[in-house]
């Protein structure tokens, strides 16, 4: 039951208050506020907890501390940390993190510790304009690199030549217009767009090789080299093939629900089209098996136990294709994990390599 | 155990392009090593280097200053000192320089004292910024300005919100509307004044604005919901146009305007699934009788009708997967009849979001259609594939979803019982995700997918993780808790693990779990024996009394000697005896445990010294039990003795127990004045309060749904935490009245604005260029446009003040037919073909928000298509959409559009010449006209 007065003053969600990467290692590499400051005693807290798990990646994405909830994102070896006092869609903040993430590859190669040292000043002009009093401003690649010149070796150069740097000291137009995600006036001598269909296949087999389950997913990635703003289409020979789907911004989603065709005006680049869920009537068995066997015999005391795997190739054909030919298959990774109790093994594979982990008790054959 | 692959393959591109393979895009991680940044990182830095550096006159050297003190910053040390330095650099032009500055600014402007006082000297600087030409520094300005926490400086952060709200560029006016939060927090008393700006940024009309709009709303004045009246049809509109995180705002926001503003559409089917979850969670609580009660509920939920429908469904099962989702009242039609239709509206111009590639979008959606939808089947399906569908992703994503999944399908098991399969734990898996699958995969318990989950969760118990398998095996209790004809097989397969499990934290949880079965009564007759056999055969193993050790030890000769158990499995065997063994229990097949139950009791009394706590409450629970139940017998004694030894024991809680006990059993130890009347009733009350009937306890399936939980918003991060957090707003309940529609109507305001938008008012397709274009007029000056017209302030300031009066004139003129026209034109749109194919494409661009806008010039005249034609020769057009356009686009693709295109042929070919060969902009129906 609350009061009239209460309900007056009540004030709704906010946003990030602050956001700090970590690297693996636990030091701080670019901490930045938008609401007031977040002392730094909270990455210690982060820390800690953290470092109560197995695999840092276990820990739970959302940490509660005295005064703040810490939403913290882990990829590619660094940690990226946002704290929130009060109640914010946390899916927001985690895409959002992932987003920085994503930018920052975009811009550095690779998020890296030393990337991002590399490159400070230019991580903070970024967090600088991807946010505004804790709220996103300008996620689009496009845009960002209209206004922050991404760093390269001429770019350095010519600026420690000149003293310019690489900051655009306008807005960029594509910006404000109604695709935020394409820069305007880009220009190319030869057009040209490519397209990349990367399709996984995840599956659980039981214990006698029978499949549990299986999916398919896939997503196409584009590298969009097109002049203007050029208006694109792309058709499916077999639409009912997608069982579900997201799709970049640019994609008009009606006209797909309509049609079932993919209309588009590109960004600039490389960007991810669309993924997919692929509908599969049956469960669609994965290219190769993997038979295993354990035998423990501990009549003597001894300890000792065996397994043997064998992995072989499967006939497949590919979903969409009939088969003509068999499909390749390449880098081929098996990964055993043995239980705690086990304190050596001794592994040979006739085929590849096979590495053992004494820390983690786990072996990756790699078959190649 | 399992396994997952995962492989790849790279297929074809089914499409008209041509597929060639990616080039590698990497090319700049290769050579950062000229000049690179880390130095100012892993050097020291020299302070008196660092002012020469920032009182440079030149920009390069400025820069090396600000990073070394943006690198000091990074490094988590106090660089407070240079502040007077670094205040005087607020003058410089360069961007760079400026930025850091900034930065630099706003970290450490209400630092101290002195920060706080050199910071008042940079706002003329700010000022002075703030009527720029240039939006971005304008913007700049506006938002370093508001981040400075100096009170001192409110009545002028106030005035410069105000003022850059008017701006012509839609990029200042966000940040405008970014700002007002950061004065909210600062002087709460500065409320009504924010108000009215959020309310004026809220008839804005370009997309960019809206979002941060909304958000400002949220954090302002979330209920204050007469300034969003006006907004909402709009809002609806422009969904698909706005940014991604805007969306996820504005969904939340709408959500609790649409519980605030319309009636429950499906109220009947609301409360019977509460029901229905917290019965099923409670289910086999009561055994027989229960069972019956909890059937009458499912009746209740499957029927439209509700209530009285009790007898005659008895028989009716579970919902199978092919009929999934028919559960929900029948047919979406009739219900989505009675809906207002500015709910309708949200509801539809947000199902398309589901496709978003952001989850934060999908599960906004999914949140707004599971309170405020209807509950439809087709609706349901879309949902559940969606919310499956983002699973696949991060793991950081995976949690949220999971736990937003887990909630979800407590109440609405068929959302996800299609997706069964996706919720099988992988060996990937990380903990959080398996305990979160584990807590799903028992919620989607039905008749007809049990074999599979009892299957799937008997993989899991070989797994290596413990407390995983602990967490399966309470998982196996609640499905056989909620699915009495799997019980049997359920409590068979805990009997079976019991007796051969060796971990004891495993072996624990089973006892406890099948303890709980029993007491639920959920554990089959059949197997009632013998279970209980087990577990007191366990329980005097582990006891150190050592004659019966030796006694057992002949039995079980040849076994490996089992560990201990722990003190909660022993305690639950002691209940257990407690509970079965008295001579009163009317439960069949107990005669074995009643024989023993002194026995038991003789042997525990032994060694209750040594006992944990725990288990001394549970002995003295016992011997109570036993000694009220057989008075007179063997037993008194050693009920007594444990009485005793309760009494001088080392916790307090126990000696307090051991006094109530002995009250009850009618006896004293106290000398001198007592009232043995009193204890004599207390004694012949005894044997109700301890050997009555006891109802048994609930196994909750889930966080929500059961009264008294609290019922915190899916997806809001109060209910990751359990908990509500500051600025957490609950769903207001659906009011029991419809409230006004009409408040959404903007009549009122049409009387008033015409008078302002001048001579735009003739046509309505006009009205919409200017709302559009207001806006756009300055901003297009600093762009590529030829157009020289310098958008001074007082202009924009006039331009965006009739820009929304106009838009709302216009809306208000399409408001009436806009419902029913909307899908009419939507259907026959895709009926016809070529004749329509103008119109379609004008269409598309619509639902794109693609409104280019075009120059003054052609404002008169202008129609959409002509913006559209002359969109490539300047493709800045600003993410504005004529609050009309989308009303008036579906209405456009009928007679309407003819006109437009009329004007079209003579605006076009300057628009083709000027682009080339880009004019495959405008989608096929504009190549053709152009041809």
């Amino acid at each position: 039951p609350e009061g009239l007065s209460q309900v007056e003053f009540r004030s709704g969600q906010t946003m990030i208050q602050s956001i700090f990467m970590m690297s693996r290692t636990g030091e701080v590499l670019i901490e930045k506020h938008w609401r007031g400051i977040t002392p730094r005693s909270v990455c210690d807290v982060f820390w800690d907890e953290a470092n109560r798990y197995a695999a840092k990646e276990d820990a739970p994405p959302i940490i509660y501390t005295s005064k703040y909830y810490l939403i913290s994102v882990f990829r590619d070896d660094v940690f990226l940390i946002a704290s929130v006092t009060a109640e914010v869609p946390p899916l927001l903040v985690i895409e959002f993190l992932h987003r920085i993430i994503d930018i920052y590859t975009e811009y550095f190669g690779s998020v890296e510790e030393q990337n991002i040292k590399d490159n400070f000043s230019t991580c903070y002009q970024l967090l600088e304009e991807m946010m505004d009093n804790g709220y996103p401003l300008t996620t689009e690649p496009n845009a960002l690199k209209a206004m922050i010149k991404p760093p390269s070796v001429m770019g350095r150069v010519h600026s420690y030549a000149t003293g310019k740097s690489g900051i655009s000291d306008d807005l960029a137009e594509g910006m404000v217009s109604s695709m935020p995600w394409r820069k305007a006036g880009v220009k190319y001598a030869q057009n040209e767009i490519y397209m990349d269909i990367i399709e996984e296949v995840d599956a659980i087999v039981d214990r006698n090789g029978q499949m549990v389950s299986s999916e398919v997913t896939g997503m196409v990635q584009a590298n969009s080299r097109l002049s203007g703003i050029p208006d694109l289409t792309m058709t499916f020979i077999d639409p009912d093939v997608i069982d579900d789907c997201s799709f970049h911004p640019c994609v008009r989603y009606n006209r797909f629900e309509r049609d079932r065709v993919v209309s588009f005006v590109p960004p600039d680049g490389a960007f991810e089209l669309m993924r997919y869920r692929v509908n599969t009537k049956a469960n669609v068995s994965a290219p190769i098996y993997c038979q295993s066997q354990v035998m423990f015999n501990d009549s003597q005391n001894t300890g000792y136990g065996r397994i043997s795997i064998t992995v072989g190739q499967k006939p497949t054909s590919s979903l969409i294709m009939p088969s003509k030919g068999t499909m390749a298959i390449e880098e081929v990774a098996l990964t055993i994990p043995f239980p705690k109790a086990v304190r050596t093994t001794n592994l040979t594979v006739n085929v590849g390599t096979c590495l053992y982990d004494e820390a983690t008790k786990v072996a990756k054959w790699t078959i190649g | 155990m399992t396994t997952s692959m995962t492989s790849s393959m790279v297929a074809a591109l089914p499409s008209s392009m041509t597929t060639v393979t990616m080039s590698s895009m990497s090319k700049q991680a290769a050579g950062t090593v000229v000049q690179s940044e880390a130095h100012f990182l892993e050097e020291t830095m020299n302070p008196g280097r660092v002012r020469q550096y920032l009182n440079n006159s030149k920009d390069y050297e400025k820069a090396k200053g600000m990073k070394w003190l943006l690198a000091m910053m990074s490094k988590g040390r106090d660089a407070s000192e240079f502040f007077s330095d670094v205040v005087k650099n607020v003058v410089v032009k360069g961007v760079e320089v400026k930025k850091m500055v900034y930065m630099y600014l706003v970290h450490y402007a209400d630092f101290n004292a002195s920060c706080r006082e050199l910071a008042l000297l940079s706002i003329n600087s700010f000022q002075k910024d703030l009527a720029a030409s240039n939006q971005l520094v304008r913007a700049m300005a506006l938002r370093v300005m508001s981040s400075i926490r100096v009170p001192e400086i409110i009545q002028i952060q106030l005035l410069a919100v105000k003022k850059c709200a008017n701006d012509s560029s839609p990029y200042v006016r966000k940040c405008a509307a970014n700002a007002i939060p950061k004065i909210y927090k600062m002087s709460p008393d500065q409320k009504e004044p924010l108000e009215q700006i959020v309310e004026k940024l809220l008839r804005d009309s370009s997309c960019m604005v809206l979002g941060s709009a909304v958000a400002a709303f949220a954090e302002v004045c979330p209920d204050k919901w007469d300034i969003m009246h006006r907004a909402y049809r709009k809002l609806c509109h422009l969904l698909a146009d706005v940014d991604e995180w805007a969306q996820i705002t504005i969904l939340s926001v709408l959500t609790r305007y649409l519980r605030t503003q319309f009636v429950d559409p499906a109220p009947a089917v609301r409360d019977a699934l509460k029901a229905q979850a917290q019965q099923r969670s409670a289910a086999g609580a009561q055994a027989a009788p229960k069972k019956v009660k909890r059937r009458i509920v499912k009746k209740a939920f499957y029927s439209d009708e509700e209530d009285e429908s009790q007898e005659e469904e008895f028989e009716v099962k579970l919902p199978t997967s092919a009929e999934v989702g028919s559960v929900f009242t029948g047919g979406d039609q009739e219900t989505e009849g009675d809906l207002d239709p500015d709910h309708r509206l949200l509801l539809r111009s947000s199902l398309p979001l589901l496709k978003s590639r952001n989850s934060g979008v999908v599960l906004a959606v999914c949140s707004l259609h599971y309170y405020c939808g209807t509950n439809s089947n087709s609706t349901g399906t879309a949902l559940g594939k969606a919310l499956v569908r983002i699973l696949r992703n991060a793991r950081e994503i995976q949690y949220v979803v999971l736990q937003a999944i887990a909630t979800m399908a407590t109440e609405r098991p068929q959302l996800f019982i299609p997706f069964l399969a996706d919720f099988y734990i992988k060996a990937t898996d990380p903990q959080f995700a398996r305990s979160l699958k584990l807590q799903v995969l028992t919620a989607l318990t039905v008749d007809d997918n049990v074999d599979m989950i009892l299957r799937e969760l008997q993989t899991y118990i070989s797994h290596g993780d413990k407390d995983f398998v602990r967490d399966t095996v309470r998982a196996v209790g609640r499905v056989a808790d909620a699915q009495p004809d799997v019980a049997e097989k359920c409590v068979s397969g805990l009997v079976a693990l019991l007796q051969c499990s060796t971990i004891d934290s495993v072996t624990d949880t089973v006892v406890v779990v099948t303890r709980q079965l029993i007491q639920q009564g959920a554990c089959p007759e059949s197997l009632l024996p013998q279970t209980l056999r087990l577990l007191v055969l366990l329980l005097l193993e582990s006891t150190s009394a050592s004659d019966l050790q030796a006694e057992e030890d002949e039995d079980a000769e040849g076994k490996k000697p089992r560990p201990p158990l722990l003190p909660s499995a022993k305690a639950s065997c002691i209940w257990l005896v407690g509970e079965y063994g008295v001579p009163t229990c009317a439960v069949p097949g107990c005669d074995k445990i009643k024989a023993v139950a002194g026995d038991v009791l003789r042997v525990m009394a032994q060694t209750f010294t040594e006992e944990p706590l725990e288990v001394k409450i549970q002995i003295l629970n016992l011997a109570v039990k036993l000694g009220v139940a057989r008075p007179g017998s063997e037993i008194t004694p050693l009920t007594n003795l444990v009485l005793e030894l309760s009494r001088y024991d080392l916790d307090y809680d126990l000696r307090d127990r051991s006094r109530f006990a002995t009250a009850l059993m009618g006896l004293t130890s106290e000398d001198g004045a007592v009232d043995n009347a009193a204890l004599q009733s207390l004694r012949q009350k005894a044997s109700g309060v301890m050997l009555g009937v006891k109802m048994p306890p609930l196994t909750l399936l889930g966080d929500v749904a059961v009264e008294g939980l609290n019922d915190l918003t899916i997806g809001s991060l109060s209910s990751m935490m359990h908990h509500e957090l500051n600025g957490y707003l609950s769903l207001p309940t659906w009011p029991d009245i419809q409230p006004d529609p009409a408040v959404r109507d903007t009549n009122m305001e049409k009387k008033e604005g015409v008078v302002g938008v001048g001579g735009t008012g003739s046509d309505s397709d006009s009205d919409s260029d200017a709302s559009g274009k207001g806006g756009a007029d300055g901003f297009y000056d600093d762009g590529s446009d030829s157009d020289s017209d310098s958008g001074s302030d007082s202009d924009s300031d006039s331009d965006s003040d009739s820009d929304s009066d106009s838009g709302s004139d216009e809306d208000s003129d399409e408001d009436s037919s806009e419902e029913e026209s909307d899908e009419e034109s939507d259907e026959s749109d895709s009926g016809e073909e070529e004749s329509d194919e103008d119109s379609d494409a004008e269409e598309e661009y619509n639902e794109e928000s693609s409104e280019y806008s075009s120059s003054d010039e052609e404002d008169d005249g202008a129609s959409k298509a002509a913006k559209m034609a002359a969109a490539p020769t300047s493709f800045s057009g600003f993410g504005s959409y004529g609050m009309n356009s989308m009303g008036s686009a579906a209405p456009g693709a009928g007679a309407a559009s003819i006109d437009p295109f009329g004007g079209m042929d003579s605006l076009l070919p300057p628009a083709t010449g000027a682009t080339g060969g880009m004019g495959g902009a405008m989608g096929g129906g504009l190549g053709d006209a152009s041809e």
